[in-house]
């Protein structure tokens, strides 16, 4: 087996710490992160499916991978919009990403090929929103412990991969062509993955202290 | 072209690690700025709560001050007066009639209470608010406060050393105060025969200590929160003096005060 599909694989299954501890605490968890959990279930079978095209049908599976990319933006849009009162505003990112991603679907020919592979727009909104709760979190200075908040791992998850993310296809398409140092590059989104996910693991994991401290 | 795609994806790696690492620097150096602002949150709170404090201190042991020369004025000047009137009449009328028998005994024991009604009067008002206070500073209300209770069950001895100042302020009336709750607490609880009063002047800070061969005291939590500790404690902060329990055993205590006679 190659060495970039062993790292898919690996990083890939990472998601199932930040599953078992989603699932411990399924009816624990505060509604202001409790929609992580679907979006922790849904990466699995999301991998799984994907899999499966490509391994036993044979046929594309990307398609599969933006409706999980899309799922994914909603899910950590709803629980940072849940962190702010102006809910408009994110209604509006909302409904930017949603015509955006249609338009793609229906006019591909009009939309720069980088654009649509990067999902540039949902992550551009979102590094920017995280970035704006690290500023509120700085402002309102809530908790004595800034480490021990969930909304602070996620936030930092988010920042992370979509940074990581827009680097690696900012990238792939200046290395257009090299075949052998693409093939490199792409392991990157695994990586990426794999810390998000274990990100993900730290804010359940301080959650769950949270809530052991406070019965 | 195959040299130049080399060196481009080395640099493209070395961006985006340098990049993954600035991010991750980054949010280190957040958390630590979050919680050196926070500290400086709670430390500026705790000032502001210290602040509070001293004020509802001050305003209480000064309302407490007033209240105390308020009674003591009223008592002096309206009870105080109303009794020596009384007794002046009854003394007159003791001279205008010849009281025989029981009528003598009666006038004579009216104005005997009568006397120590004047004298009860006249105490529990300086004891408010010592009168002496204001003429002659604090070291000689504390000796005339020691002389009072001197021989009225106990032995009560005052000694002074160092060149006496004459200092009569708000600091000073606090500094009469602890000695008079130090006194009063030796007199009640500890079951003291001798208590010893000595002040000691320097130039930079007086030296109070009181000193009994008492049954001591236990300062735990119940004897902290009571009124007479309180006062005590809370009075000598607001004096910026130091309070230090030199001795405590069931033969004696010793309480040193020290106050800094520059505030």
């Amino acid at each position: 087996m190659q060495i970039p599909l062993l790292i898919a694989y690996f990083c890939s299954l990472s998601v199932l710490v930040p599953l078992i501890l989603a699932i411990v605490q399924w009816r624990k968890l505060p509604s202001e992160i409790s929609p992580l959990r679907w979006l922790l279930l849904v990466a699995p079978i999301s991998d799984i499916l994907m899999l499966t095209l490509s391994r036993v049908f044979k046929i594309r599976n990307l398609m599969v991978g933006d409706i999980f990319m899309f799922i994914q933006f909603s899910v950590l849009l709803f629980i940072f919009s849940l962190q702010f009162s102006r809910k408009t505003l994110f209604f509006i990112f909302y409904s930017v990403v949603v015509v955006f991603h249609i338009f793609c679907l229906v006019y591909p020919n009009y939309v720069p090929s980088l654009l649509i592979g990067s999902n540039a727009v949902d992550g551009l909104i979102l590094i920017g929103i995280s970035i704006a709760i690290f500023y509120k979190l700085l402002n309102e200075l809530k908790v004595m412990h800034i480490h021990r908040l969930p909304i602070l791992w996620i936030s930092f998850a988010t920042l992370f991969y979509y940074s990581g993310s827009l680097f690696v296809f900012l990238s792939s398409n200046y290395l257009e062509g090299d075949t052998e140092s693409l093939s490199y590059l792409w392991m990157l989104p695994n990586v990426l993955n794999f810390i998000k996910n274990i990100l993900f693991a730290i804010a359940l994991w301080q959650n769950y202290r949270l809530v052991k401290s406070s019965i | 072209m195959a040299e130049l795609q080399t060196s481009e994806v080395v640099n493209i790696i070395i961006i985006g690690s340098m990049g993954m690492l600035i991010l991750c620097v980054g949010f280190a150096v957040f958390i630590a700025l979050y919680q050196r602002r926070m500290f400086q949150e709670q430390e500026k709170r705790r000032i502001m709560d210290l602040e509070f404090q001293n004020k509802m201190i001050q305003l209480q042991i000064d309302s407490t001050e007033t209240e105390r020369k308020r009674i003591a004025a009223d008592l002096h000047d309206s009870i105080g007066s109303l009794l020596w009137a009384a007794k002046l009449n009854i003394a007159f009328l003791g001279r205008s009639v010849d009281f025989s028998g029981e009528l003598k005994d009666s006038y004579s024991e009216t104005m005997r209470m009568l006397d120590q009604s004047v004298d009860s009067v006249r105490r529990i008002s300086w004891e408010l608010t010592p009168e002496a206070f204001n003429h002659t500073g604090l070291a000689s209300s504390i000796k005339e406060f020691c002389t009072r209770l001197d021989g009225k069950g106990q032995k009560v001895i005052y000694e002074e050393s160092g060149r006496s100042v004459f200092w009569k302020d708000d600091r000073a009336l606090m500094v009469y105060r602890i000695v008079q709750e130090l006194v009063n607490n030796a007199v009640k609880h500890a079951q003291a025969n001798v208590i010893r009063v000595r002040l000691k002047w320097s130039a930079q800070a007086l030296d109070v200590e009181v000193s009994d061969d008492g049954v001591g005291f236990v300062l735990n939590d119940k004897v902290r929160s009571g009124v007479g500790w309180w006062n005590i404690t809370n009075r000598s902060n607001k004096i910026g003096a130091k309070l230090l329990v030199k001795e405590n055993t069931p033969k004696g205590a010793a309480i040193e005060l020290t106050v800094p006679l520059e505030s």
